[in-house]
């Protein structure tokens, strides 16, 4: 029973009535207790008051006891404060001793609540530590100096499948995973020499049935004055997330793996083209270069001597063989767009268009054709040699094909969309029905005899490569008899 | 070996056109023909180790058994005693890769068949050699030198 759990008026209301209660007894008893000792049950009164309410209402029934005491039983009575000498003694002695009382008694009260609500204290900070040991999510262990487990919660116990008694008579040296034992005990011996304050790890422990167990270890050293005392191990089961990252890994190696055997195929069909584009640029070409060679000289050195009928022959041998000239030439360059590594930079659309143009003057001339660029062209991601080769071959085929009876005209034009530009290649030719649109683009592909409209049939197809090794696209609108509109796009940033 | 050519050529009828097309202008410098890459480097090892005189100039394909073009120019330009020699490339290839390596390596002149077959002489007079001619008469087509 403690002071503070008493309301302040039920305090005073037991001083008050105690002493009251004193009074009447020694008023009704007056004759039985006799006069010497008038104060005796006031010091119960007091002493109540005390116990009950603390120093306040101890002092409230001392006053209240000494003016009772005063004007009741003291001569002469019913007369306050005139008192003769003896009297006057006894109360002051009567004041002091129960004052006295009052004091040593609402000390005691006070140290008594302290060790009360101390007790009360570490009555909770027990039950907190029980209750964080015991309910903890991770494992927890008090481990002596040397290693020994002093105390463990279930939740260790069942990470590491022992039995609580079997697991206080391990060490954590004797269930660690040997690899990872000499970081444990190294920090062991650094905390404690003072040179650690903690130690954390991921690490692998033994459980009792032989399988690993993942850990992620925190560990802190408890010293007692001048000593280490035990260290406190808090352990959390990642086994699950070390599967993880395990399958993680593994999945990337084998990613890499795959990756590389891909690059190696890459690789391997970069040499095999390459092994066959100088196949034909020197095996293929070689015997086309004695038919050419050999095929002039007879021309040259006997064309006089032979019939005109073996001359024509001979004639059209040239051509096939020049014409044979001509493809693979322009299969090598297509494949030029497969084998080469292409740095793309800004490029000025309109300076290339004018190279290409002083270029093919000499076409252009003998075609009576006329081309209008609608200045000024803007500048794209490109390269310049295979934009130069894309042009050239788009303006080439526009003077091409066209009607014998009309001059070609042709128009070339920037449009402007956002991040892509478009450039356009317009013709007045003979058009292409809807259904070749797609064809065109292909290798060796062909609308017309060779007699009609020559060439090897590979324009087009480099146009669309390399368009797309430029990172954009090629594509054609039109329809027979009223010209083509190429259009090509580019992007304008890298 | 003076004033000799020295033609390295594997495809027999370009070895007939190169030989048509200097007996056309009536050049009379020998002519020697070797026939692969390994053949031509045994020769001129032998010739610079005895000091014997060079040929004047060499007419190289490129695409050879054993030994490739490239590979004799890279092994003439690096022997002291034959590395001036003029070199003129004669090939089918139009290809960059080829003509970049072959100007890489100091090739005087880079020439492609069958065009070269006709003027193979005239560009290479511009080079100070010393030419000799058969005195002028009537042509005699398809024989042999």
């Amino acid at each position: 029973m403690t002071a503070a759990r008493h309301s302040r008026a039920g305090r005073y209301g037991v001083a008050i009535i105690s002493v009251g209660c004193a009074m009447l007894l020694k008023l009704d008893f007056g004759p039985w207790l006799g006069e010497e000792s008038p104060f005796l049950l006031l010091f119960a009164a007091v002493t109540i008051a005390a116990w009950y309410g603390g120093l306040g209402p101890a002092v409230l029934a001392t006053l209240l006891a000494t003016l009772g005491t005063d004007y009741f039983f003291l001569h002469p009575v019913h007369r306050f404060l005139d008192l003769d000498h003896s009297s006057s003694v006894r109360l002051l002695i009567f004041l002091i001793e129960a004052l006295t009382l009052s004091a040593f008694s609402a000390a005691l009260q006070r140290a008594r609540e302290r060790a009360e609500i101390e007790a009360a204290e570490q009555r909770r900070s027990r039950e907190l530590f029980r209750n964080t040991f015991e309910l903890a999510g991770v494992g927890i262990a008090r481990v002596a100096p040397d290693g020994h487990f002093l105390q463990v919660n279930q939740r260790l116990c069942d990470i590491l499948g022992y039995q609580n008694e079997e697991l206080l008579l391990h060490s954590f040296q004797s269930i660690t995973y040997p690899e990872d034992l000499p970081l444990d005990i190294d920090a062991q011996q650094r905390m404690l020499a003072g040179k650690a304050k903690r130690y954390a790890a991921e690490k692998r422990y033994f459980r009792k049935d032989g399988t690993v167990v993942w850990a992620d270890l925190a560990v802190s050293l408890v010293r007692e004055p001048g000593r280490p005392d035990y260290f406190i191990t808090v352990i959390a089961d990642i086994t699950d997330r070390k599967q993880s990252e395990e399958k993680i890994r593994l999945l990337n190696e084998s990613l890499e793996h795959r990756v590389e055997e891909r690059t190696e195929e890459l690789r391997e069909a970069n040499a095999e083209l390459r092994a066959f584009t100088y196949s034909i640029a020197h095996d293929l070409r070689a015997p086309l270069t004695s038919m050419q060679g050999l095929a002039q000289a007879l021309m040259d050195d006997y064309g006089e001597a032979m019939e005109p009928m073996a001359r024509e022959y001979t004639k059209r041998i040239i051509r096939a063989t020049a014409r044979m000239d001509t493809m693979t030439q322009d299969l090598l360059g297509y494949s030029q767009l497969y084998r080469s590594e292409l740095r793309l930079e800004p490029v000025s659309l309109e300076s290339v268009v004018d190279e290409v143009l002083a270029g093919i003057a000499p076409n252009i001339a003998a075609r009576r054709a006329q081309v209008r660029v609608e200045r000024p062209l803007p500048a794209v991601i490109g390269h310049v040699a295979t934009l130069q080769q894309i042009i050239a071959n788009l303006i080439s085929n526009g003077v091409k094909f066209v009607d014998s009876a009309t001059c070609p005209v042709i128009v070339i034009r920037a449009e402007n969309g956002g991040d892509a530009v478009r450039l356009w290649v317009e013709d007045n030719g003979i058009g292409i029905a809807p259904e070749y649109h797609e064809r065109i683009f292909g290798v060796f592909e062909r609308l017309h005899g060779v007699a009609e409209y020559p060439g090897s049939g590979i324009g087009l197809a480099i146009v669309r490569r390399g368009a797309e090794r430029l990172g954009g696209t090629a594509g054609v609108i039109s329809s027979p008899g009223q010209g083509s509109r190429f259009w090509i796009d580019f992007s304008i940033h890298s | 070996m003076q004033n000799q050519i020295l033609l390295i050529e594997d495809d027999p009828d370009h070895v007939l056109l190169v030989e048509r097309a200097l007996r056309k202008v009536r050049l009379s410098n020998p002519i020697r023909v070797m026939k692969d890459g390994e053949e031509a480097q045994a020769c001129l090892a032998g010739l610079a180790r005895d000091s014997a005189p060079l040929p004047m100039l060499i007419l190289l394909d490129l695409k050879l058994p054993r030994l490739s073009g490239i590979e004799l120019l890279r092994w003439i330009r690096s022997e002291e005693a034959i590395a001036k020699l003029p070199v003129a490339i004669l090939t089918s290839s139009k290809e960059n890769e080829d003509l970049h390596r072959a100007f890489d390596l100091g090739v005087d002149f880079y020439l492609i068949k069958p065009a070269a077959f006709d003027t193979v002489l005239d560009l290479l007079m511009v080079l100070d050699l010393p030419w000799s001619f058969a005195p002028s008469g009537k042509e005699m087509p398809g024989e042999g030198s």
